[in-house]
């Protein structure tokens, strides 16, 4: 406490002494952290959005498909409907939804227009807790249950058959014999969300694709969500072991493109922090190099008077920890600010079609992480004190005569 | 008994690459209580004995001892606490610390040495009383003039109670009015509590107030009267 009392009025006055200087450099570091605060939000925002657009998108956390459907999605390879072990699995508070689908790729025609595209059969209620599918979204009618009749189509894919609500379309597809069989069906609803998936993805009933490809009480795939992002490998390998002879794949499995974008996007996230923290910490360096060159003298006067190099570096340490500490503290204010002031979040604008291609979507909504707020100043100001220490320790490798013969020649 | 010992201290150093003997053999001795005035022309070693008998610097050979005790023996550290408890300096340009004012400069040694907050307080405020400048205290360096700056300096040295003084030319800086004023505090510090000054300077006027006059010529003792 005694040391201190010494050292840090001497070092909050030595940090003024050069108003303009301490002014800018803190400035540096508060813009720095600034764009580290609000540049890390907006990434996290954007993987969060592509996590959950990815998620959405029909893939879930997670599914469970027959072995070797992934490689070769056929309507043969289908699995029995989940029971025992496996039911008791999907049952587990880890677990939040799952639902069960069949699936075939198809030909849809019009009377206009044909388009290949992949048929799902799906239970409309489970549907709706894990995938895109919501029924507000669904101009007409959503599939009220697994018996309906009828058919859900895309927006750009109803453009492109030249069909409306009513009108009738012919799915063709094989079933498990390998027969191509047709069924007629009414557009009974039109969906707006994925553009992605509007060309070619469409939806019947469960019972009702069941009973056209065959498959009698079989699926051919279940997707489930967990409780917890984090929970997600866990609740895959509970299924797993549930369910040894069925093909357990987690979502970044499925979609490992989706997924390199996200990791991508956690990367720049970190060489962001790292540059910036780079160009705090050698402007720093910079400042504190200025400072201790221009004060050998002072320092050799205080070696002299017998103050121990410990003490001096103390002293200089402490110089740098307020001027980093205080521009980390207006940098993170200022981060959050501009965050909070984003809460209806960010309109990417004629960026949001490339973002979407990249999972994201058109708007994003940063969050202001305190935690990680609070963390990332306290590394900038750790990582800078460290930095400092290297000028400050070389000065007083200098013997205190050096210091004062040289300051006063 | 005596409070500083030079033993054929010898001091080479390099100046680019030129080799510089800047004391050749010092053999040197001064008691408790006496006021010694260093002299010479420029470059005859005066200020590299003042800074090796300070411990501000080592000998290239030979040993200095302060009250019976052998520099060379001592790690920095020791030197610095050496220099913190038993000797005080005085330095040509002043060398006051900037941001501090005149009475916290005296107070800082004190500080060093761990003294309470209260007691150094106190002792402070006294001595810059006793140099003259208790309507001072508050003032910073830059706020002070030049004699008044070298006498914080002299407070400071004095703060932290030293057997030793040493002045590497007090007077450099400072009009002739200001110097005697100077010279006169030193003396009345040397005659009133027995402190032992070793001054180096070029100033003439400097002899009038020393009781002993160590000629340096070359490195070397060229007379000691």
């Amino acid at each position: 406490m005694e040391l201190l009392s010494l050292i840090s009025p001497l070092a909050w006055r030595n940090l003024w002494r050069h108003r303009r200087r301490t002014l800018l450099t803190m400035l540096a570091v508060a813009i720095a952290v600034a764009a580290m605060v609000i540049l890390g939000s907006f990434l996290a925002a954007w993987s969060a959005s592509a996590f959950d657009r990815t998620t959405a998108a029909l893939t879930g956390h997670g599914q469970i498909h027959a072995v070797g459907f992934t490689d070769d999605p056929t309507v043969a390879r289908s699995m029995a409907p989940p029971r025992g072990a496996l039911a008791a699995t999907l049952g587990e508070a880890t677990v939040k939804a799952w639902t069960p689908r069949a699936f075939a790729p198809a030909l849809i025609r019009s009377e206009r227009e044909s388009a290949p595209v992949s048929l799902y059969g799906i239970d409309p209620v489970r549907e709706a807790a894990i995938s895109f599918l919501d029924p507000s979204d669904i101009q007409g009618a959503a599939l009220s249950d697994s018996r309906a009749r009828g058919i859900v189509i895309g927006r750009l894919l109803a453009d492109r058959l030249q069909v409306t609500l009513g009108r009738r379309v012919v799915i063709s597809a094989q079933n498990v014999d390998g027969e191509v069989e047709d069924v007629g069906l009414e557009v009974v609803g039109i969906y707006q969300g994925q553009p992605d998936l509007q060309k070619y993805v469409v939806f019947v009933s469960l019972g009702q694709a069941q009973a056209f490809l065959g498959l009698g009480e079989r699926l051919s795939e279940i997707a489930f969500t967990a409780s917890d992002r984090n929970e997600i490998d866990t609740v895959a390998n509970a299924l797993a072991a549930a369910a040894p002879d069925l093909d357990i794949k987690r979502w970044d499995e499925l979609q490992p493109f989706a997924s390199a974008v996200i990791q991508m996007t956690n990367n720049t996230h970190a060489i962001w922090v790292f540059v910036s923290f780079a160009l705090v910490s050698f402007g720093l360096v910079n400042t504190i190099m200025m400072v201790v060159y221009e004060r050998m003298r002072e320092f050799g006067l205080m070696q002299a008077l017998g103050m121990k190099p410990g003490i001096l570096i103390t002293q200089v340490v402490l110089e740098s920890a307020y001027l980093v500490t205080f521009g980390t503290f207006f940098g993170a204010v200022l981060g959050a600010g501009t965050l909070l002031s984003l809460d209806d979040g960010l309109d990417l604008g004629s960026f949001g079609t490339g973002a979407s291609m990249f999972g994201a979507s058109e708007r994003l909504y940063p969050v202001v992480d305190v935690q990680q707020i609070l963390v990332a100043c306290a590394v900038v100001v750790l990582l800078s004190i460290l930095a400092s220490l290297y000028p400050v320790i070389r000065a007083t490798r200098s013997v205190p005569i050096n210091v004062l013969t040289r300051a006063q020649t | 008994m005596a409070v500083i010992e030079c033993i054929d201290v010898k001091k080479t150093y390099l100046s680019g690459q030129v080799e510089v003997q800047a004391l050749r053999g010092i053999n040197l001795s001064i008691g408790k209580g006496e006021f010694v005035a260093l002299t010479g022309p420029s470059g005859c070693g005066k200020t590299t004995l003042l800074n090796t008998i300070g411990g501000l610097d080592r000998p290239s050979s030979g040993d200095v001892r302060v009250e019976g005790q052998s520099l060379n023996s001592l790690s920095n550290s020791d030197l610095a606490n050496l220099r913190l408890h038993r000797i005080g300096f005085v330095f040509q340009a002043y060398n006051l610390v900037p941001v501090l004012s005149g009475l916290e400069n005296v107070e800082f040694v004190l500080q060093l040495q761990g003294v309470s907050q209260s007691v150094r307080l106190r002792r402070a405020a006294e001595i810059l009383r006793s140099v003259g400048l208790a309507e001072m205290q508050t003032r910073r360096p830059a706020e002070l003039s030049g004699g008044q700056q070298q006498r914080v300096a002299v407070a400071r040295a004095l703060a932290s109670n030293p057997a030793i003084i040493v002045a590497d030319e007090p007077t450099a800086n400072l009009d002739s009015k200001t110097s005697q004023a100077l010279l006169e505090l030193m003396r009345k510090l040397n005659e009133d509590d027995g402190l032992t000054f070793v001054v180096a300077s070029h100033d003439p006027r400097v002899l009038d107030f020393v009781q002993r006059h160590v000629r340096l010529v070359d490195g070397q003792v060229y007379s000691d009267t």
